[in-house]
């Protein structure tokens, strides 16, 4: 890296503010997917819009790739850092800017992690609903990025529904402040189509999220299952039946074991294959109701135990052993592979025992723990990357899975995104002209592809279609203005 | 019972250890294998959240040591600043759902620095003073603390402070020393009150009474003994003096090893001497953390392992004897004398993530009568003593501490209670410093059973 | 060969007539039958450089300007029909040219109900809905519009066909395409095929109606139901008409019976108690309340001008206030939905070119988020019915100019050039 760069960069950021060389780059090498790893030319830790935009046009007149960076929770590889590049990292911006109760709404500093803007805003009886199982860590910066989902998603939607305003570090150093919100802006929808673009369009600083009304009444019931089946098939019939809980989670019995050895130990019954957490919220009486019919449906397929959070300790108890499952699961296994996989409810039985049988077939151990309502499988393929012959069947089995789930009808991520990890699966599921659309919008925000280049979109696919406006359209248009 | 090679004085020259060589030794690899980098324990790291460095996290540490092992990166200054940054609150632990072992790892990772780094001489010398000289032995103890409070008294302190540099700090940081009579030493049994008609015999106490503790807060430990005397248990008091588990921290592991030695041996011939298992307990948090892992310390240890398992396996702080005691309505609490406002609890990292006691301080408080509580947002989270890193690095410390005078002040209490010396210390420091109307004590000073008749 | 001919060659000649639209005359309209027909449409307008304004069933025209120049329109009415509904999944997937009502009928059968709830569902396609950006009128209950498109399918200008997105209600594979077209009124590309979430038909409806004196009074009420926490699909206050001198309030309500059947006393009682003389609805008498409702925001045949104003709910009293010094001496009726601050606002009389021009001057003025749909042509020549250019316009025309760089899809219909 070019020595007057980085003094121009420590003089705008400070001597905290940068990590320029050394060990001290070396844990930024990889994200929550740690197969993937590159060392970053250089770390920077800005804390203000301001100093984010001006390190940014200092790297665009340098020409250097910059790879956005909240916690690092992510699990695709999608704050890896490239070739050549400098990682800005959010970790420096956890201000909570603004709580607004009565327009239910919060503005806060990207690096504010997402429990503690839930934190802020339940003095006032309110929440930030997407719920990412890394919420305790990850960055409300991070979750605009990847458009993260979590249990919660499946009634209040994805990050997506949720943000109302954005600030954005455009590539060349631009601040596009978006900030206001508005319902329908008038203009193309840059904010929803920036949420979910993994960091290759800008670097998001600020975030105005939608805070929603803490429900009147809120219920969680486990059901114990004798089998994946079961389980499955109640959450294919309650969609079915077009009842509305607001979350619905699967956790099978390797996962459940994890879980009852770590500090989330819930209360799952150790030797259950399967359980089901169904939580519905509503008013005393909107809950009562869908109650009765979702429990006529659990036992009807064959659930061999009922249990009701008897209060909010126990009903947190249950949810942090869900949302620890991921992390627990290193007791089990010295290296997980984590697919993101969705498909149509009315598969999932199917699918779910598909994948068991793909990774029998294998002789690879599976722990399976998914978001069931929303139909987006995280089938955890245990194994250990020092036995080369097992990383081999494990691709394998993830490659075939992804296959079978997009037959289905189904896609490659349902919240973690693609990254580095899923390129290879985006020619399965988009066509070439699909893939070179998505390009020329990434070209129109980052002409230069320095944001986060080589992620989200198959290399190959942007390298064909460099679009550039064309010069005599203004004339043209001009010249019809003149005619009428 | 201490060889004259342990005593010895550090050499002039430093070992010439070449710092890249060897990293292995640094790190226990295997462990490091457990953490899945999934990343939630980073934001409960209070030098993350200060730095917003990942090196500086739980995860980025871990990363590190495991890079060493791999030999993939030097254990550098770089990498030796990161490690001697961390606090070893060990908050990361609680929030591991892989159960990873950090505080372990971390204390075998500084021994492996300490070994490998060159010191000045000055630094080794004041090392070797504190942990081989000091920290053991009470009678030097004893004669510290008499010199600290003469100087106090006499305004030396404040004099020569400035002149002493590092130390001067660390002895203005200080509270005011009591009175002698107030930092005497506990008689060695302590027989408990008991009831004609108590149908069972509270089980008999084997209390530490530690280093600083009866040097800085004799009163503390007295408030224990009679509190847990009054509840019918009968306490004996040890003789043995440091725990280690200052030592184990700070990278020197074999002469905790030592100390952990001579204090379960204690506990042995106590036992034998009782006829009875005596329940080790403290009412230090550090120190309670600390006597839980004497079982992995000793765990090679041929002589002395079993008994060191059979000891951490016993440990109790002191809360957890008489918070069951208040649940069953076996012990009532008289209405204290010396509190006045709303009182506000501060878990000591030792006591909710090194020993996962969180509610039995918190029933006791409860059970005071007439006593008004305020919550502290974020109580688990360290106030930046950590042992003796708020004497090593003041900054740092003070930095970590900030937050929670903030949180302290906005709180309204009058009163803050705690139960460990080192945070009690860092309390009374940043709350003069901000010069605000606080009181800090320990749990025990408030807890004042009934007396039964 | 001339146009017509050679648009008559894709298409046959039972698929073109003319269109007495915009743009100084009539021109030409085409209506190609299926996909591949629509790419041959387009590839002529991309290799001879003419300009196509893409429409529905042309229903929402006067909601742009007049473009600057267009050769010929290019409309999905013949590309209809639903390819796939999944009743157990809750998701459908139709062809850009199938009309609202058609898709209300084809997932009624399957327990659901359609979002967007839309006015006059007969009259307009899920292509034009999407393209506009048009959200329901149970916005309140479901969010809007863009928020339920899961995936599309869209002809960009040279006639490239592409996806994104999918047919699942969860899904964050590759860039969210169709939320950057979602209210792009074809500046972008023409949608061909729409995915959509599906909301379950609720059991039962009821409707609540009462009076109150003042816009103020009528606002707070809307407030006060809200803080009730019913299942309320829309809350209306409507300004007075000739045969009232007060505001009305109305209320739908939907959801499982039982629950209704509660709410509904819940309601009752809560007014009563403050002396509210109310009249409440429930079933089909419900429902076609509120269609009467909703229809009533765009009833086009009737030749209204009309326009939609819409800020965050936190600006609500602020916009209130400036609803008097822009519509002053006006004969404005105001239709106001408080809990999500959109208003919209009829002039039963016709205009004139100076009335307009001036209440379009001070909503300018007022710096507030506003729509003319139907607007007098003497305004939307000029240029800027969707307000003055919002931040990010340069983007906006980047994004343009990447995805149509031969701007085959008419500009200038969209704001500030687009």
């Amino acid at each position: 890296m070019d020595a007057a760069l980085i003094a121009a960069l420590r003089n705008v950021l400070g001597e905290a503010g940068l990590v320029g060389s050394g060990s001290r780059l070396v844990p930024y090498e990889s994200d929550g997917l740690a197969m993937l790893r590159h060392t970053p030319e250089m770390v920077l830790l800005p804390r203000t819009t301001a100093e984010a935009a001006h390190s940014m046009r200092l790297l665009a007149e340098a020409g250097v790739p910059v790879v956005g960076r909240g916690a690092g929770t992510g699990l695709s590889g999608g704050a890896t850092p490239v070739e050549g590049g400098v990682v800005i990292s959010l970790a420096r911006m956890r201000d909570v800017l603004e709580v607004d109760p009565a327009g239910r709404l919060a503005r806060v500093q990207a690096g504010v992690v997402n429990a503690d803007l839930t934190r802020a805003a339940a003095p006032h009886g309110l929440f930030y609903a997407p719920d990412p199982s890394s919420q305790m860590a990850c960055t409300i910066g991070g979750n605009v990025a990847e458009n993260s989902g979590g249990p919660h998603c499946f009634m209040h939607g994805s990050t997506t529904r949720h943000i109302l305003g954005l600030v954005i570090v455009c590539a060349d150093g631009e601040v596009l402040d978006l900030s206001e919100p508005q319902p329908d802006p008038s203009g193309y929808d840059l904010i929803g189509s920036f949420v979910g673009s993994e960091g290759t369009l800008g670097l998001v600083t600020e975030v105005t999220v939608k805070l929603t009304r803490v429900p009147p009444v809120t219920e969680t019931l486990l059901a114990v299952f004798p089998g994946l089946d079961g389980a499955c098939d109640s959450v294919s019939d309650m969609i079915a039946a077009r009842l509305e809980p607001s979350a619905l989670e699967i956790l099978d019995r390797l996962t459940i074991q994890a879980v009852e050895a770590s500090v989330f130990a819930a209360g799952y019954p150790k030797t259950a294959e399967a359980v089901l957490l169904v939580e519905l919220e509503g008013s005393a009486l909107e809950v009562d109701v869908t109650s009765k019919d979702v429990l006529a449906i659990l036992e009807q397929r064959g659930a061999i135990e009922l249990r009701k959070a008897r209060d909010p300790l126990e009903r947190r108890k249950l949810w942090a052993g869900r949302k620890g499952a991921f992390g627990a699961m290193g007791r089990i296994a010295p290296d997980l592979y984590v697919a993101d996989a969705v498909v149509p409810r009315t598969k999932l039985r199917r699918m779910v025992a598909r994948t068991a049988e793909i990774c029998r077939e294998r002789n690879l151990r599976l722990a399976t723990v998914f978001h069931a309502g929303d139909g987006n499988l995280h089938p955890n393929i245990c194994y250990d990357r020092r036995d080369l012959d097992e990383v081999k069947r494990v691709l394998e089995a993830g490659r075939m899975i992804l296959q079978e789930c997009i037959a289905a009808g189904g896609s490659l991520t349902g919240e973690h995104g693609v990254g580095l990890e899923k390129l290879e699966g985006m020619d399965m599921l988009f066509k070439q002209a699909d893939l070179a659309t998505m390009c020329r919008m990434r070209d129109a925000w980052d002409p230069e592809r320095r944001m986060n280049p080589g992620k989200l979109l198959p290399v190959r696919a942007c390298r064909e279609v460099r679009t550039n406006p064309l010069p005599g359209v203004e004339a043209r248009d001009a010249a019809a203005g003149a005619e009428s | 019972m201490s060889t004259g090679k342990e005593f010895a004085p550090p050499d002039a020259t430093p070992p010439q250890a070449d710092p890249i060589a060897h990293a292995r030794d640094l790190v226990d690899y295997a462990a490091s294998l457990d953490c899945i980098h999934c990343g939630l324990c980073i934001s409960s790291c209070p030098t993350y959240r200060i730095s917003g460095r990942e090196s500086a996290s739980p995860r980025g540490r871990i990363h590190l040591m495991r890079a060493a092992a791999e030999s993939r990166v030097e254990a550098d200054a770089d990498f030796a600043e990161e490690m001697d940054y961390c606090l070893v609150c060990r908050n990361c632990e609680s929030v591991c759902p892989a159960g990873v072992q950090f505080g372990r790892m971390m204390e075998l990772t500084r021994d492996g620095l300490e070994s490998r780094r060159q010191r000045k001489l000055s630094a080794r010398l004041a090392r070797w003073l504190g942990f081989r000289i000091v920290l053991p032995s009470r009678l030097a103890l004893r004669l510290v603390g008499t010199l600290t409070r003469l100087m106090q008294v006499t305004g030396l302190a404040r004099m020569f402070a400035p002149a002493l540099g590092a130390a001067g700090r660390a002895l203005q940081s200080l509270p005011a020393l009591p009175p002698a009579r107030e930092r005497a030493l506990l008689p060695a049994r302590n027989r408990g009150l008991r009831n004609t008609g108590d149908s069972d015999a509270r089980p008999a106490l084997f209390m530490l009474e530690g280093c600083a503790q009866p040097e800085l807060f004799g009163h503390v430990n007295r408030s224990t003994v009679d509190a847990l005397c009054a509840a019918g248990h009968d306490v004996h008091v040890a003789r043995a003096v440091c725990c280690g588990a200052l030592h184990a921290h700070n990278g020197e592991l074999d002469q905790a090893r030592q100390l952990a030695r001579i204090y379960v041996q204690e506990w042995v011939r106590s036992c034998a001497a009782e006829g009875a298992e005596l329940i080790p307990i403290t009412n230090a948090s550090g120190c309670g953390a600390h006597l839980r892992e004497y079982g992995e310390l000793l765990a090679g240890d041929a002589q002395c392992g079993a008994d060191a398992a059979r000891f951490s396996a016993l440990v109790r702080d002191w809360s957890e004897l008489l918070s069951p005691r208040i649940a069953d309505g076996s012990l009532k609490l008289t209405a204290p004398t010396n509190v006045s406002g709303p009182v506000a609890w501060d878990d000591p990292c030792h006591l909710c993530h090194g020993q996962g006691v969180r509610e039995d301080p918190r029933v006791l408080l409860k059970a005071i009568p007439g006593l008004e509580q305020v919550e502290l947002h974020d109580s688990e989270s360290c106030c930046g003593s950590a042992g003796i890193y708020s004497l090593l690095r003041p900054a740092d410390g003070a930095a970590i501490l900030a937050p929670k005078l903030e949180t302290l002040a906005n709180s309204g209490a009058r009163t803050l209670v705690t139960s460990n010396p080192g945070c009690q210390m860092q309390w009374l420091a940043g709350i003069r410093s901000k010069g605000m109307d606080v009181r800090v004590v320990h749990l025990a000073e408030l807890v004042q059973p009934t007396q039964r008749t | 060969m001339d146009l017509h001919a050679q648009l008559t060659q894709v298409v046959g000649p039972g698929e073109l007539d003319m269109w007495d639209g915009d743009a100084g005359g009539n021109l030409p309209r085409v209506a190609p039958n299926n996909i591949d027909e629509a790419v041959e449409c387009l590839r002529l307008a991309h290799s001879n450089g003419l300009a196509v304004i893409p429409e529905g069933l042309g229903s929402r025209r006067t909601w742009t300007h007049q473009p600057k120049r267009a050769d010929f329109v290019l409309s999905t009415r013949n590309m209809r029909g639903v390819l796939s509904y999944e009743p157990g999944d809750g998701t459908l997937s139709a062809l850009a040219g199938t009309t609202c009502a058609e898709l209300e009928q084809c997932v009624a059968l399957g327990g659901h109900r359609l979002t967007p709830d839309l006015p006059r569902p007969q009259a307009g396609t899920i292509g034009g809905a999407v393209a506009s950006g048009h959200s329901g009128f149970d916005r309140l209950r479901v969010g809007p519009l863009r928020h339920h498109i899961l995936g599309v399918r869209a002809l960009l200008g040279d006639g490239t066909l592409a996806k994104s997105g999918g047919q699942l209600v969860k899904n964050v594979t590759g860039y969210d395409m169709h939320r950057l077209y979602c209210g792009s009124f074809g500046s972008l590309c023409l949608l061909v095929e729409i995915n959509l979430r599906l909301f379950p038909a609720p059991e039962e409806w009821a409707a609540v109606e009462f009076h109150a004196e003042s816009r103020a009074q009528a606002a707070q009420a809307a407030l006060d139901l809200e803080e009730m926490r019913l299942p309320l699909d829309a809350v209306l206050i409507q300004s007075p008409t000739d045969t009232s001198v007060r505001w009305t309030v109305l209320a739908f309500l939907s959801g499982r019976r039982a629950v209704i059947d509660v709410e509904c006393d819940r309601v009752h009682s809560s007014l009563s108690d403050s002396n509210v003389k109310l009249e409440m609805q429930r079933g089909t008498e419900a429902r076609s309340k509120r269609e009467q409702c909703r229809d009533l925001e765009w009833d086009e045949q009737a030749g209204w001008a009309h326009l939609r104003l819409g800020v965050h709910p936190t600006g609500l009293p602020a916009l209130l206030e400036q609803l008097d010094t822009c519509f002053a001496g006006s004969v404005a009726q105001f239709s106001i939905q408080p809990l999500i601050a959109e208003v919209q606002v009829r002039f039963e009389e016709p205009l004139t070119d100076t009335q307009a021009v001036a209440v379009h001057d001070r909503l300018l003025a007022s710096g507030l988020n506003f729509h003319w749909r139907a607007a007098p042509d003497s305004l939307r020549s000029q240029g800027d019915i969707f307000g003055s250019a919002p931040t990010g316009i340069a983007l906006m025309q980047r994004l343009q100019s990447t995805l149509d760089p031969q701007s085959v899809f008419a500009r200038g219909r969209y704001l500030t050039g687009l």
